[in-house]
């Protein structure tokens, strides 16, 4: 039997890296069905992955918090609308924010999620640290999340606010004010009013290193003008 | 050899060799350059500088045997020769990797133990690829693993890929499984719970000489339904003190009249007017939303119920709603019919379907401007009456109104 059951001889990190090089979701989950070690394995290859993407899949919050969970090492996380509809929720993205790889996200997108509100997105960038790339295009946000995210986001760089509907100047203002590192923000299809933008403009040339936010919102600006 | 002689021989030509000892004992010289590209044995030369004679080989991991390190050193020699293409080394990983799955894992163990990362990707992604698409069943088939995950960890739902009907077949299937478990549970508590009653029965039979039908009833349902199930006899032959008058009146139902006989002749009667009825309301038209239900359905559902509730045992079976003790005394009419009578009713009642039938587009345009809800009466192929109600909508079937 010891020679039948070869594989059962690689220890479980080498099976771990094996499952790391699995694309779908499917095979994971089957695979985590063969016996005890593989299950373990399963979650072993989970906690190396450093980028999580749920493009289309058909996630639930239940299914997606318990992934989540288990990839400690996450830095980017992808969670975005599927051909399958939106099945992600506030309640969702509550239990993802009290996983463990949460504050070393750089990179989280919730493009297209119509079933988020800001009470989830509040929850789950408040719990956010190094977070540096925010896609919440096409959700229902409101300036109450803008706020947050200008709280707790101070490393945030890039941001995408496209057809975000809800989202007003103010919003915009406490961004551009408090994200300092803020390199590019795409406001495309919002009702933001082009004079507001001019203001932003103005209100950042007021600051002290002149040279380095004006020129970062230059490149705003032209790109949510273009 | 002259100065000159040496000074002809090339560096690559004066090749430096290395002592390998594999898993079992046996010493290998290979080529330092070749054996220089697995991270381990470089380690081992340049730190702590083995494998210079036999005496003191380089032991390689336990994982590592002869077969396997021949295997490792072809990879590498090819791989260490700078001029080839990428194209060249990408078939040449491809048909490395064209062995049986045993020794692909063992391949890929050898290579990990030596930390030669380029072949443990290679083997690993061949595995991979065979794991790929398998269900759990043909996995354990291929690899020969044992399969020591409970009933519970099995049938855990896999609710990572629901976009996947495979999946969603395959948690249908495991949620009918996890049923068939809490089933078999609960049919063992069942069982359980019954003999507990059935003792506890007998003890309180031993107590009293008379067990009454209350005493029995007072055992919770969910005991007492398994008792019936397991056809355990608890109660005790009753002695019934009441007169002769009380038992016929309660046989014919009548509180105070102990006329038996009588009613017995009244059924009689009433058959015989339900008959006559029935046959003279076939012909004439208007009478037909007068008449009233025969009886047929309600005694069919009675008795499926009796029959549901005998077989699955229902947590309801006792409501009055399912009772079978239920009885109809028109329910035996058409067993006394006359064979010529009965031709009779049914050839007028095909006439009559034939000239429903017949100015059928008149009715149902009638139906469609007047679109009320009203009660009517359908005919079936059998001649048996059944009462509808009308919700605006066509049906494709004739309809006396």
């Amino acid at each position: 039997m010891d020679v039948e059951a070869e594989i059962d001889r690689l220890p479980i990190d080498l099976l771990a890296h094996i499952f790391v090089l699995f694309t779908s979701f499917t095979d994971l989950a089957q695979a985590s069905g063969v016996c005890k070690k593989w299950k373990q394995g399963v979650k072993e290859s989970l906690a190396r992955r450093h980028n999580l993407s749920f493009a289309g899949w058909k996630m639930d919050d239940d299914s997606t918090a318990r992934l989540v969970y288990h990839a400690y090492n996450l830095t980017k996380l992808d969670i975005p609308r599927s051909r399958w509809g939106c099945q992600i929720t506030d309640a969702g993205l509550l239990r993802i924010s009290f996983a463990k790889c949460i504050s070393n996200l750089t990179s989280i997108s919730l493009w297209g999620l119509t079933g988020i509100t800001d009470e989830g997105v509040v929850q789950l960038i408040s719990r956010t640290r190094s977070l540096q790339h925010l896609n919440v295009g096409g959700t229902f946000i409101t300036d109450e999340s803008l706020f947050v995210i200008a709280r707790s986001c101070p490393k945030l760089e890039t941001i995408v606010l496209w057809s975000c509907r809800h989202v007003t100047e103010s919003g915009l203002f406490a961004l551009v004010d408090q994200c300092l590192k803020l390199k590019s923000m795409n406001v495309w299809g919002t009702r933001v009013p082009e004079e507001c933008l001019n203001n932003l403009l103005i209100c950042k040339s007021s600051s002290s290193d002149k040279s380095l936010k004006l020129d970062c919102m230059y490149r705003m600006a032209f790109k949510v003008l273009k | 050899m002259s100065e000159i002689d040496l000074a002809v021989i090339k560096p690559e030509m004066m090749k430096l060799y290395v002592w390998l000892q594999t898993s079992d004992d046996s010493i290998q010289q290979v080529e330092q350059e070749i054996a220089m590209f697995c991270p381990l044995i470089c380690q081992e030369i340049i730190q702590k500088g083995m494998g210079s004679s036999k005496s003191c080989a380089i032991c390689l991991p336990q994982q590592v045997s002869p077969a396997m390190l021949s295997l490792i050193l072809d990879y590498c020699r090819f791989h260490q020769v700078p001029g080839r293409s990428n194209k060249e080394r990408k078939s040449y990983d491809e048909k490395f990797v064209r062995i049986d799955t045993e020794r692909l894992c063992e391949l890929t163990s050898a290579a990990d133990s030596l930390q030669l990362k380029p072949l443990v990707d290679l083997t690993s992604r061949a595995l991979a690829r065979i794991i790929e698409g398998k269900t759990p069943e043909e996995i354990r088939d291929i690899f020969h693993l044992p399969d020591d995950l409970t009933e519970e960890e099995k049938l855990e739902p896999l609710r990572n890929i629901t976009a996947d009907p495979r999946i969603r077949l395959l948690n249908r299937l495991y949620a009918k499984k996890r049923k068939e478990l809490k089933e078999r549970e609960r049919l063992k508590l069942y069982i359980v719970l019954g003999l507990a009653a059935q003792f506890f029965c007998f003890f309180y039979q031993s107590c009293q000489t008379q067990v009454s039908i209350s005493s029995v009833a007072s055992i919770p349902k969910m005991h007492h339904q398994p008792l019936t199930k397991l056809n355990v006899e608890v109660e005790e032959e009753h002695v019934d003190e009441r007169s002769v008058d009380d038992l016929l009146s309660f046989i014919n139902g009548n509180d105070g009249d102990p006329k038996g006989v009588k009613t017995s002749k009244n059924k009689k009667k009433n058959r015989r007017k339900k008959e006559q009825q029935k046959s003279s309301s076939l012909k004439e038209e208007s009478e037909l939303n007068k008449k009233e239900v025969n009886g047929h359905d309600i005694r069919h559902q009675s008795s499926e119920a009796e029959r549901i509730s005998e077989t699955l045992y229902l947590p309801y079976a006792d409501d009055d709603t399912f009772s079978p003790k239920v009885e109809f005394d028109d329910g035996d009419i058409d067993d006394e019919i006359d064979p010529a009578l009965k031709e009779k009713i049914d050839r007028e009642v095909e006439d009559f379907a034939r000239r429903l039938n017949s100015d059928w587009p008149e009715r149902m345009q009638e139906l469609l401007s007047s679109g009320q809800e009203r009660e009517t009466i359908l005919f079936t192929t059998d001649g048996f009456l059944r009462r509808h109600a009308w919700s605006n909508c066509i049906v494709p079937y004739p309809v006396n109104l």
